[in-house]
C-alpha cells in the first residue's frame, strides 16, 4: 500500500532527501549502515575486472544497496537509463558493458550528486554517458527508447512510486528490462505521517 | 506495484544483505516490459532518439 502525502509533506520529504544526499555527494563513507565505496561494490560482487577499469576515487563515491547487474546481462550497443544515478558509478559500469556504441543516461534530483557524477565522468574516458537533473516521477524522455532501466537504492525515497514505475514502463522499449536494487519495508508501517516525513531519507 | 505499472515477469530475485535499518531489507527485483505492450508500435532507434540527451 502506498502512502499518499500532501504537497507540503512531499516538499519536506524532498528537502530531507536533498539535505542528506548533498552531504553524501562529498563522501558517502559512514552515512549508511552498510559498506560504501569499493567495499560496497566488492560486497555486492560487482565484476572485479570492471572495477579495475575505473578510478579508485570514482569507486569511493558508490553508495548502492545492491548490484543491479547481477540481475542479467547488459549488452553491447544497448541504451541504459539509471534512475537516481547519484555519483554515476553504476552508469560507468553500464558504459563498459554497452561499449562505445551504446548509451547511458542518468537522472537525479540532487544537483550536488550530479556535480559529483560530472566530476567523476571527467576522470574517465567515456563519451557515451550523460546526466540530467529531474524527477523519476516525470522522466524527461520520449516513449520506448531504453533497452534497460537500472536503479539502485532510489525507489524507496520516491513518494509517488506508482507514478515513477509507470514512467519507467513508458520509456522502456517493448522488450526492455528493469533491473532494480532497493530497500523494502519489512516491519509494521503504523508510524504517523509526521514521523514518516521526518524520517523518510534516514 | 510493478505488475500494476504494466510490467511482466516480475521476480523478487534475492536479498542483498545491505539493509538500511532494522525495518528494511535490501532486495533485487527484475521485471520485463511485456512484448505484447509494444505490438503495433514503432520502436525508436536509440542512437537517433537519444542524440539530444
Amino acid at each position: 500500500m502506498e502512502i499518499k502525502f500532501n504537497s507540503d509533506e512531499r516538499k519536506r520529504i524532498q528537502q530531507g532527501i536533498k539535505e542528506k544526499y548533498k552531504v553524501v555527494a562529498i563522501n558517502p563513507e559512514g552515512k549508511f549502515s552498510y559498506p560504501t565505496g569499493r567495499a560496497g561494490l566488492e560486497g555486492q560482487k560487482y565484476d572485479p575486472e570492471i572495477l579495475r577499469a575505473l578510478p579508485e576515487d570514482v569507486l569511493a563515491s558508490y553508495c548502492g544497496v545492491g548490484n543491479p547487474f547481477s540481475l542479467g546481462p547488459v549488452t553491447k550497443g544497448e541504451a541504459v537509463l539509471d534512475i537516481g544515478c547519484g555519483a554515476g558509478v553504476d552508469m560507468f559500469v553500464a558504459a563498459i558493458m554497452v561499449g562505445p556504441e551504446g548509451r547511458v543516461i542518468g537522472i537525479d534530483l540532487i544537483s550536488e550528486m550530479l556535480n559529483r557524477a560530472r566530476t567523476n565522468l571527467e576522470k574517465t574516458s567515456f563519451k557515451n554517458v550523460t546526466f540530467r537533473e529531474g524527477s523519476p516521477e516525470e522522466l524527461p524522455f520520449p516513449d520506448r527508447i531504453f533497452d534497460v532501466v537500472i536503479s539502485n537504492g532510489v525507489f524507496n525515497l520516491i513518494t509517488d512510486k506508482a507514478k515513477a514505475l509507470k514512467e519507467v514502463f513508458r520509456v522502456m522499449k517493448s522488450s526492455g528490462r528493469f533491473l532494480l536494487a532497493d530497500q523494502i519495508l519489512t516491519g509494521d508501517t503504523q508510524a504517523d505521517s509526521k514521523s514518516m516525513v521526518e524520517n523518510w531519507a534516514r | 506495484m510493478l505488475n500494476e505499472a504494466g510490467f511482466a515477469d516480475v521476480e523478487w530475485v534475492a536479498e542483498t544483505g545491505f539493509n538500511s535499518s532494522p525495518a528494511t531489507k535490501g532486495v533485487l527485483f527484475r521485471a520485463r516490459k511485456s512484448g505484447i505492450s509494444g505490438i503495433g508500435r514503432v520502436e525508436m532507434e536509440p542512437k537517433s532518439a537519444l542524440s539530444k540527451y
